[in-house]
């Protein structure tokens, strides 16, 4: 895998530890409700203040981040999974089931994401979970498009078409061939849209579908905070600032800034020996 | 000489000209009012729009209930029994609709009428009613199903007063007239010239706000003469402004909780009452900024609810836990035969004060050992129709037409349609039985109390909080008084200052 | 060309078709009874007459089948049904909404893309300048503020502290920053498609050619990069046009405007069947239309890629 890849995968599992950890042990009890300290200004037994129950904000937010990072999770695996299996088997088919596929996700395009959301709402009533599968379905049809295409570009390369000749099974082009070269532009997909879905779900929360207090994630805080953002603006910052701070390590993982000082296209490297000892041009 | 007095005579003129205009301009310029609700069109047979033309000051009822929560006449002078279903009502004279016509009997009969072909909720009380103009100012009702207060019966909602005119299109008698409707932005409404003191009314534009907080910010950037129902943590920063002046008032919608007495946990009445004693009202009130502890089923303001706060005495629930069995475990959560006492508590977005009042739920139960699992759901009328729940917060106006039978008889008698907690005493449904063999007010007021006290006893709901509602005043409606919670948010009297 | 259009319009009104019956499918199993919700919230009594009546009134009691072909009968001549709640029909609903809506969330796409351009294309010029930084800081922020938040905290300063606008006495004002909201959404990636395709043509041969021949690198880049990274960015219009859509829905809510995403979030609570399905439809010949234009205006542009969509 290419190093930003690497770099990107590893600064993800490591976020994701750190959420474990946190959902595991805070400073006070999440839920324990306190009036006589409502709005307290930071202090040592409570480094974020509390918020408008007297409840400690640092304990919610370390409680609130790996719910937070499941719905990042779930929405990206399954807009990744079977987007980019989609588009790739797609490709690889061709024909007639390429159309129909192809079709298929089209129709993943044209509903909006409010809809599918609103839907799964209706049905299963809207928690982190219902919220990312639905938004993760919205997004297979636009991944499953991207990847087909980039598969198409990989397709057309001559390493490629000598493979294919030279009578490789589909199955192993696949594998050996397209996907090193497609994951890692998808990953950089990914990994730039992840903080959308958080936000999404504080808006569908703010539509009308409500969310439950005592379960809490970035997005919903969000939400339940947006009564004090004139009053105690900082209640609603620091989960704004939490969902920043892993959108821009994500997007910095996978979309490096370095990237402009190479403007040359990234080179499509065929697997195995063949062209090992090439050197890249400038 | 004669040119410069000419010149001068002329521009005197064109300047109280002017000022003439300016002055006619800005006593004719309209009220902005602003609230979260909006009626969807004048037809008062659709839905709620009966209930929202009488709050928006289109409509008026034959009998209505005032600022101390009693009944009171209003297009009706009195109301006379005359037969087990028939009752006989004497207008007051001297009324008129928007178009001039005079209101008669006859017209009046006309709208009823209208109304029940059309309007289902209207049969819901008394059945259907069958109405006949004796002369101009008696109506002669009879009811399908005996009612024993027809007064009240005249103050709900779907039974405003109005007619249809020449061209079929329902005509009020309210101060104010419908000029017209946006639907869900806003409506302009003017005052209606056969109301008494037109003149001294100015125009209204009522805006609808989808979102409080919205409303809050419209009310200080000085763009609302009246906002209706500013959200509670706005308060301190409206308060500080010169300009504008804050009221709050207590209001008829009541905050309880229903408990399910069809569970196997809260069957047993000790673990309710355990319930409703580890409630601390006054940390639900801190929480939602506003309001008093609930005293009883009713707002503070009626004569029928008792004076004293519900007790909270968290040891008190505790010994009753402990005498039903449930027994504290190691880490204080109470368990019998192995099974933890885990409840399910639900709320719904619509109101956000209910949804705010969770986690302060959640935390007086655990301490006495009750964990608490928490939901809120945007479809709540599906959860309470199926029993979804262990603890359902809900907000409902207790005595909307003025009269304590109401609500016992539709959400707590055995069987009832609104029973959500699914309570069955026949004690108590003796109790109240005795609503439809008086008419007398005192005496429906001590039936009132007794029926309460028997609710105090088997805790079927828990009645958390009486909330109060604010509303947002410029200088030009400082001197508005709101009452009535949401059911007259325009009227006659608006309190302008001229 | 007209062969062309033909095509796509054919695969337009079969994918129309496809969203409609999935919809209408999707809608007849959400749980909750509308017609329960109604008989609760306008306090009827729930006997069987009642409920059988409303049934009937709202054609209900038929088997899904010829509900659905009775929809779509209907729906091709314009008779979208009536409301549950408002009773009125859907079809002049929706055209009164309609225009605001599109005001917004097709308003703020143009104005994203207008914005997107000088911003990408100072970005692709000065990699790593201001521009640059300033294009990702923006396509990251918007993921961590959502857009409630921000429209109330414009509206704070603008229209309470420093009274520039009034946008709540009617006027035009309330509806401009409802688009410029939407617009600031999609601008950061916009211009972030944009630069990253105009970086890629600085590889291309035609480009080294350019500079050879004497223009200087702005002039290169515009004349030779720009068309390509504007089809670039005018395929991520395709996929944006879906959460201008959830934008759009949650400042309608906000401001309190009357446009069709505001009817949508009343009616879901209803279970209002007939808006539903409607609004699916109308927000599907959207997002296809949007599809097509792009299109059109890419294979018409540039006929490299006709046939070779990606």
């Amino acid at each position: 895998m290419p190093a930003t890849t690497q770099r990107g995968a590893a600064l993800a599992a490591a976020l994701t530890m750190l959420a474990l950890a946190g959902a595991v042990w805070q400073p006070h009890d999440p839920d324990a409700v306190d009036l006589l300290l409502r709005h307290a200004a930071p202090s040592l037994s409570h480094p974020l203040g509390t918020d408008h129950l007297g409840r400690d904000l640092a304990s919610r937010m370390l409680v609130a981040a790996w719910r937070t990072g499941l719905v990042v999770v779930i929405v990206g695996a399954i807009g990744l999974a079977g987007g980019s299996v989609l588009g790739t088997v797609a490709a690889i088919l061709g024909g007639w089931r390429e159309r129909l596929i192809l079709r298929t996700a089209e129709l993943f395009i044209v509903v909006p994401t409010l809809v599918w959301a609103l839907t799964a709402a209706a049905l299963f009533g809207l928690s982190p979970l219902t919220a990312g599968a639905a938004l993760g379905l919205a997004g297979v049809g636009p991944y499953a498009l991207f990847a087909n295409a980039l598969t198409h570009r990989v397709l057309g390369q001559p390493f490629v078409l000598a493979a294919a000749a030279l009578g490789a099974a589909r199955l192993r082009l696949m594998l050996r061939h397209v996907l090193p070269n497609t994951l890692p532009l998808i990953f950089a997909y990914v990994g730039s849209q992840a903080g959308q879905s958080v936000i999404a779900y504080a808006s569908l929360a703010f539509i009308g579908l409500g969310a439950d207090p005592s379960k809490p994630d970035w997005g919903s805080m969000l939400y339940e905070y947006r009564m004090f953002v004139f009053d105690h603006p900082m209640l609603a910052i620091w989960p704004g600032l939490a969902i920043a701070a892993v959108t821009w390590t994500l997007n910095r993982a996978f979309d490096p800034p370095g990237e402009a000082a190479r403007p040359a296209p990234r080179r499509l490297r065929p697997a195995g020996g063949l062209s090992r000892g090439r050197r890249r041009p400038t | 000489m004669r040119h410069f007095t000419r010149s001068a005579l002329t521009g005197l003129l064109t300047a109280s000209a002017l000022f003439g205009l300016t002055a006619l301009a800005s006593a004719q310029e309209a009220l902005r009012v602003g609230a979260t609700f909006l009626v969807g069109s004048a037809d008062p047979t659709k839905g709620s729009a009966g209930w929202a033309l009488v709050s928006h000051g289109v409509g008026e009822t034959l009998f209505t209930v005032d600022r101390d929560g009693r009944l009171v006449p209003e297009l009706a002078e009195s109301a006379e029994r005359t037969g087990d279903l028939e009752w006989t009502v004497r207008l007051a004279a001297g009324r008129f609709f928007s178009d001039g016509s005079a209101v008669t009997a006859a017209a009046l009969a006309k709208g009823f009428d209208n109304t029940f072909a059309h309007n289902k909720a209207a049969a819901a009380t008394g059945g259907k009613l069958a109405f006949e103009a004796i002369d101009d100012l008696t109506l002669r009702v009879t009811t399908e199903r005996p009612v024993p207060v027809v007064a009240a019966l005249f103050a709900e909602w779907p039974l405003i007063a109005y007619t249809l005119g020449s061209d079929g299109a329902p005509v009020y008698t309210g101060p104010y007239a419908i000029a017209g409707i946006a639907p869900d932005s806003h409506i302009d409404l003017v005052p209606n010239a056969h109301y008494p003191r037109a003149e001294s009314r100015s125009p209204i534009v009522l805006r609808k706000f989808g979102d409080a907080q919205t409303m809050a910010l419209a009310f200080e950037a000085g763009e609302l003469d009246l906002a209706f129902g500013l959200p509670a943590e706005s308060l301190a920063r409206l308060r500080a402004n010169p300009d504008a002046t804050v009221k709050s008032f207590a209001v008829g919608y009541q905050y309880y909780g229903f408990l399910n007495s069809e569970r196997p946990a809260l069957a047993e009445v000790k673990v309710r009452q355990a319930i409703d004693l580890a409630v601390d009202r006054a940390q639900l009130v801190a929480a939602i900024n506003g309001g008093e502890p609930a005293t009883g089923a009713f707002a503070p303001y009626f004569p029928f609810v008792p004076q004293d706060a519900r007790p909270t005495d968290a040891a008190k629930a505790a010994t009753l836990l402990d005498e039903a069995g449930w027994a504290a475990g190691g880490n204080g959560e109470r368990a019998r035969d192995g099974q933890p006492l885990r409840l399910t508590a639900v709320a719904y977005p619509q109101r956000p004060d209910l949804v705010t009042m969770l986690p302060v739920l959640k935390a007086d139960l655990a301490k006495i050992g009750i964990a608490l699992d928490t939901r809120v759901s945007e479809n709540v009328g599906e959860v309470a129709a199926n029993g979804d729940f262990d603890i359902l917060l809900w907000a409902q106006h207790t005595a909307p037409s003025g009269d304590p039978a109401f609500f016992f008889n539709s959400m707590l008698r055995s069987g009832a349609p609104l029973n959500y907690g699914r309570y069955a005493s026949a004690a108590f449904d003796a109790v109240i039985d005795g609503f439809a063999a008086t008419a007398d007010a005192g005496e429906r007021a001590r039936i009132a109390i007794a029926a309460q006290e028997k609710l105090f006893e088997d805790a079927p709901v828990t009645f958390l909080v009486s909330p109060q509602w604010h509303v947002g005043l410029s200088k030009r409606l400082s001197g508005y008084e709101p009452w009535g919670s949401d059911y007259h948010v325009i009227r006659a009297d608006m309190g302008e200052t001229r | 060309m007209l062969r062309n259009a033909c095509a796509i319009g054919l695969r337009a009104a079969a994918s129309l078709l496809a969203v409609s019956a999935l919809a209408f499918l999707v809608i007849a199993f959400m749980p909750s009874d509308p017609v329960m919700i109604a008989i609760r919230a306008w306090n009827l009594p729930a006997d069987p007459a009642t409920i059988a009546g409303l049934r009937a009134q709202w054609g209900l009691d038929s088997p899904l089948p010829a509900r659905y072909l009775r929809w779509l009968a209907g729906f091709v001549t314009g008779d979208w049904g009536r409301s549950f709640r408002t009773g009125e029909p859907v079809l002049d609903e929706f055209a009164a909404r309609l225009p605001l809506s599109l005001a917004i969330g097709l308003g703020g796409l143009v104005l994203a893309c207008l914005a997107a351009i000088p911003i990408g294309f100072a970005a692709a010029l000065r990699p790593d300048g201001p521009a640059d930084r300033a294009s990702r800081l923006l396509a990251v922020a918007v993921q961590a503020v959502p857009a409630f938040w921000l429209g109330l905290v414009l509206v704070w300063v603008l229209g309470v502290k420093l009274r520039v606008i009034q946008p709540f006495s009617g006027g035009p004002s309330i509806v401009l920053l409802a688009a410029f909201l939407v617009a600031l959404h999609s601008t950061g990636m916009f211009a972030r498609v944009y630069r990253r395709d105009l970086i890629e043509q600085c590889a291309q041969p035609h480009f080294r050619t350019a500079l050879a021949k004497g223009l200087d690198r702005r002039r290169a880049l515009w004349r030779h990069g720009h068309r390509g990274a504007v089809y670039a960015m005018l395929s991520a219009v395709r996929s944006e046009a879906g959460w201008a859509i959830g934008t759009t829905a949650a400042l309608e809510v906000l401001f309190g405007l009357p446009g069709i995403s505001q009817f949508l979030v009343q009616s879901i609570g209803d279970r209002d069947f007939f808006v539903l399905q409607a609004y699916v439809m109308v927000v599907a010949v959207w997002m296809l239309a949007v599809n097509a234009t792009v299109e059109a205006a890419v294979g018409r542009l540039d006929p490299r890629w006709r046939g070779n969509r990606p």
